[in-house]
């Protein structure tokens, strides 16, 4: 009894810290959701916990955004989705392949191709603008969906992540799979895969994550508007005068949603991988 | 996938007759194709040409003007007083956070791994600043820092501390800026430590119950030798990320004040957009890329050890 | 296997796609027709520059055909990267807006040309356009809006404390005078400055203080474009930044406002743009005043200005055709049509009087301003350097700086730059 006792209270105290530390990290997009909701000549008037009250509060500023003439925003949006959406999916395949072709199957120079790649996460994405720009116009890309998708499939971040996890694997599944007949890319897909969903899962959000926020890019080689992207539509909001920041905060929030519902999508793959259940160790 | 297979290995008579090990180099090569040569044309194609850049005089506008200068940009690169304060602040910057925002990320992987029903919550409230965007975090920061009416200069006030200037203080800009980043940063090594914790074998923490370990011991015993691989890597990404710091001096303080803030990414971002002087930006990344790829290299042999 | 399999065959079609779009080419005419590209940052002005392009399209039917690129600008330098970008590959529009202070820096890099003796009626363009435009004796760009920075005030908090601002560019207040209203209207009990300044990173310092710097007799480079030292740290800009710096040092303003502190009446008075007055109007309950930029007790009332400018770029196969849009869009009538979108100055003095309520106070004030006290910013190919570090000096100023110091370094900074682009 008091053990069960115990180990609820153990539970209870958790979570309490959970919640609490929780609000600390999450409290800026509180702020930015209730700011929202207000009439802009409220938002900066309240100052500290007062400014997370939403006081007067009405959907005016996401009429705004979502039904001016001049702003498709949907249209962005399904423009950012579907252009970083093709990115997690391709490059979720390409480099998971890559980093397991490195790993597992070891081929002639590998090893070194392997250092190339940490050397290229080094890469400040802000120093190769201007030539990727060049190599990218080469192609006739300016203004066409492959601009924003193509150079971002292969990520040596995400191989490196791959490399990590898919090391951690037992030598002793494969060779099971083996002597049942398989070939490498069946032990790939039949063992690989699915013993390694977190990593697969941290991998997509990553990815995910920081190409939706991308801004710099698609404003340089994406300025039609049949492929403008949600990051760079709402920038029309930020020119230096009269800035509305009730809108800039609505508009925010929307473009906030679906990085949090991917988010909770793929979290759910956080399962405990089947290696642990005592293979290793 | 067969198909494909037979294609290339010219059917199916061929497939039979390779051996397994045969199979892996033809597939490892096959694999990494695709991931090659994009990154080949999308990113080391770019670094060759900057590296190129890096030894001309070229004006952003006026690109069919550029000429050959031999080594000037670097001539003048270590004469510049500027690039050797950012390369300092880079440094400090790195030095501090990468330990910090670490140990938090693992700190909060660790909660979020224990299964209560909070921890999914948890997961989202913490990784949560990693996706808000950058406006909004700067603005209620510099909220937060405020002189006269910030959040933390009314708490330090009320245990008898006097408020502090933090963004506006040549002393202290830049450990605000780390201290902000560990908090926004966190979320993303977290998810990579969670991902790292799912694969310590449950059978593992059994054994240390039965053996009657406390949480300490078990933390000290257990998980941390099971993420040595993933911490090794959390490490490293967290070293090479940190030396590319260039938003939030650049939203928050804009390099100041008197430089303090300034860093080896902001000034190759001011000299090549702001100043459009593309070939001493790309000398700047040149030296940039040497700088961190040795400290990684340095990590990396050190961290094998 | 099934989904892997739909990946690869996907790269395949992307392999295509690369194969193939490399292969179109724009063509410049279609039909006898010319085409003109324009570039505009994306804004308020979008919806007006839509409708006269459409008119324009109308009336040249058959022979030309312009088409407007709206690029969002966000809030520091986005646009310019844009423009950057499209010089890199020679993807420039025909025509191309861009910001007043970077006609020197575009002439000299050559991707804007001349246009001298193509502008219709420039005489009727008010001068600090001209001399915006003007780029090493030749005209380079005009513009159809200007801009000021006045400063504007809570007529309440100002009649409560007894202060009546000046009505006429003559009797604008001197420095001494708007410190002295400044320090009367502070009340640090009620977290209440005496005035507000944005404190913003991108061109605004070097916009708002160079009326400081100029009335008391300075410059920030010397006339020729050729030299900093001795210039903006000569001792009239040394004077004025440490007036300036009273202010801050005193807590006469805050250091880190909020967006909305002197609409929420936590300011009394506001040194900002012209654009500042429709934003007022969204705060009803306030009474609202605009009075003149102060002036050197030595010096003549002085005020900022520049606004976006239309260019023609050198990479155009139509020149000719380019000067007849340009004319279109600078004629008197969409002059106004687009000053009214942001109520901003007109840069016409025919369109300008079409606009009546800037016959009035208190946008008389602004008017006023624009015709007689307006200053260009330096024009020279080193203002990129000049106005982000000039940006970065200020900043340290204001925080407790010795100007002095901040001002020389700041000169060596800029004379350096420009030897190199002297080479």
């Amino acid at each position: 009894m008091n053990r069960i006792w115990k180990k609820r209270m153990n539970k209870l105290g958790v979570s309490l810290v959970i919640v609490l530390l929780g609000l600390l990290f999450i409290s800026p997009l509180l702020w930015m959701i209730v700011a929202s909701l207000k009439p802009e000549t409220l938002i900066f008037k309240d100052m500290g916990l007062e400014s997370f009250l939403p006081k007067q509060a009405n959907f005016d500023n996401y009429l705004a955004i979502l039904f001016t003439d001049s702003v498709n925003f949907l249209k962005y949006m399904w423009n950012s989705l579907f252009s970083v959406g093709m990115i997690v999916i391709l490059g979720t395949v390409v480099n998971s392949l890559c980093a397991y072709a490195l790993v597992k199957l070891k081929f002639p120079g590998s090893g070194f191709i392997l250092v190339v790649i940490i050397a290229l996460y080094v890469v400040p994405f802000e120093s190769v603008l201007i030539p990727l720009y060049v190599v990218v116009n080469s192609f006739g890309w300016i203004n066409e969906f492959p601009s924003l998708i193509v150079p971002f499939i292969a990520e040596a971040f995400s191989i490196f992540l791959f490399i990590q996890f898919f090391k951690g694997i037992p030598n002793e599944l494969e060779e099971a799979a083996q002597i049942d007949g398989a070939n490498p890319f069946q032990v790939f897909w039949k063992i690989v895969v699915p013993n390694s969903k977190p990593v697969f899962a941290t991998a997509a959000i990553l990815s995910f994550v920081t190409h939706w926020s991308d801004f710099m890019w698609p404003l340089i080689v994406a300025t039609d508007e049949s492929i403008r992207t949600v990051q760079v539509g709402i920038q029309y909001l930020f020119t230096d005068n009269n800035i509305e920041y009730g809108q800039i905060m609505a508009a925010l929030t929307l473009t906030t949603i679906p990085v949090v519902l991917i988010f909770i999508f793929f979290q759910r793959y956080y399962v405990q991988g089947i290696t642990s259940s005592g293979v290793k160790g | 996938m067969e198909w494909l297979l037979n294609r290339i290995q010219g059917g199916k008579a061929v497939r039979l007759s390779l051996t397994y090990g045969q199979q892996k180099k033809w597939l490892g090569f096959l694999f990494s194709v695709p991931a090659l040569v994009l990154l080949f044309t999308f990113l080391i194609l770019p670094v060759g040409l900057a590296f190129v850049y890096s030894f001309m005089e070229y004006n952003m506008l006026n690109p069919q003007g550029k000429t050959f200068t031999g080594l000037s940009n670097y001539a003048r690169l270590f004469q510049d007083a500027i690039f050797f304060t950012a390369l300092k602040n880079t440094l400090y910057f790195s030095v501090l956070v990468v330990p910090l925002q670490c140990a938090v990320a693992l700190g909060l992987a660790i909660l979020v791994n224990k299964k209560v029903k909070t921890a999914v919550i948890g997961r989202v409230f913490f990784f949560s600043p990693v996706v808000t965007s950058m406006v909004v975090v700067a603005i209620l920061w510099t909220f937060l820092y405020n002189v006269d009416s910030g959040l933390i200069n009314s708490a330090l006030n009320f245990f008898g501390i006097p408020s502090q200037p933090f963004l506006l203080s040549e002393g202290q800009a830049m450990n605000s800026i780390i201290f902000m980043s560990v908090w926004q940063g966190a979320g993303f090594q977290m998810m990579i430590f969670l991902a790292g914790l799912k694969d310590v074998p449950e059978t593992l923490y059994e054994a240390a119950d039965i053996d009657g370990a406390n949480a300490w011991q078990k933390f000290w015993n257990v998980t941390l030798p099971s993420l040595k691989n993933v911490t090794g890597f959390v490490l490293m990404i967290t070293t090479i990320q940190a030396f590319r710091l260039f938003i939030q001096p650049y939203v928050m303080t804009n390099g100041g004040p008197s430089d303090s803030t300034k860093t080896l990414v902001f000034i190759l971002y001011e000299n090549g957009f702001q100043f459009r002087d593309v070939g001493y930006s790309s000398a700047i990344a040149v030296v940039f890329f040497l700088v961190v790829l040795s400290v990684s290299l340095i990590l990396k042999k050190v961290l094998n050890q | 296997m099934k989904k892997f399999s739909i990946g690869i065959m996907f790269l395949l079609f992307m392999g295509v796609l690369i194969g193939c779009s490399s292969s179109e080419e724009a063509s410049g005419e279609d039909g006898g027709e010319v085409k003109l590209s324009l570039w505009h940052p994306e804004g308020d002005t979008s919806e007006a520059y839509k409708e006269i392009i459409k008119e324009f399209n109308k009336e040249y039917e058959g022979e030309i055909e312009a088409e407007m690129t709206f690029i969002p600008r966000g809030n520091k330098y986005a646009y310019e990267d844009k423009v950057s970008a499209g010089a890199t590959s020679n993807t420039l529009p025909d025509l191309l807006a861009l910001d007043g202070p970077n006609v020197a820096n575009y002439a000299d890099s050559g991707i804007i040309q001349p246009i001298d003796g193509l502008v219709e009626n420039q005489d009727d363009f008010v001068d600090s356009i001209i001399q915006q435009g003007t780029f090493e004796d030749q005209l380079y760009t005009v513009g159809p809006t200007e801009s000021t920075v006045a400063l504007f005030y809570n007529a309440d908090m100002l009649s409560e404390a007894g202060i009546e601002p000046p009505k006429a560019g003559e009797e604008a207040w001197t420095w001494e005078e708007f410190y002295e209203a400044a320090k009367q209207l502070t009340d640090k009990e009620k977290d209440i400055y005496g005035v507000n300044w944005t404190l913003d990173y991108g061109e605004w310092i070097i916009y708002f203080t160079g009326p400081a710097v100029w009335s008391n007799g300075g410059s920030f480079i010397s006339e020729d474009g050729s030299a900093a030292d001795g210039y903006v740290n000569g001792p009239e800009a040394v004077e004025a930044l440490e007036y300036l710096q009273k202010f801050t040092e005193e807590g006469l303003v805050n250091l880190q406002p909020t967006p909305t502190e002197f609409e929420d009446g936590k300011a009394a008075m506001m040194l900002m743009g012209s654009w500042e007055w429709s934003k007022l109007q969204n705060y009803p309950d306030t009474e609202w005043g605009i009075t003149y930029y102060p002036k050197s007790p030595d010096g003549e009332q002085v005020s900022p200005s520049g606004d976006w400018n239309w260019g023609i770029s050198t990479s155009t196969q139509h020149k000719e055709e380019a000067a007849t849009l340009l004319n279109y869009m600078m004629n008197k009538e969409n002059v106004v049509k687009i000053s009214e979108v942001e109520n901003k100055p007109a840069a016409r003095h025919s369109s300008f009087e079409m606009m009546e309520e800037w016959e009035q106070e208190p946008l008389n004030v602004l008017k006023d301003q624009v015709l007689n006290s307006a200053h260009p910013r330096p024009t020279t190919p080193s203002y990129p350097v000049l106005s982000t570090k000039y940006g970065q000096a200020v900043q340290n100023i204001f925080l407790g700086g010795d100007v002095q110091e901040e001002l020389d370094k700041l000169a060596e900074e800029v004379e350096k730059d420009m030897q190199r682009k002297g080479q």
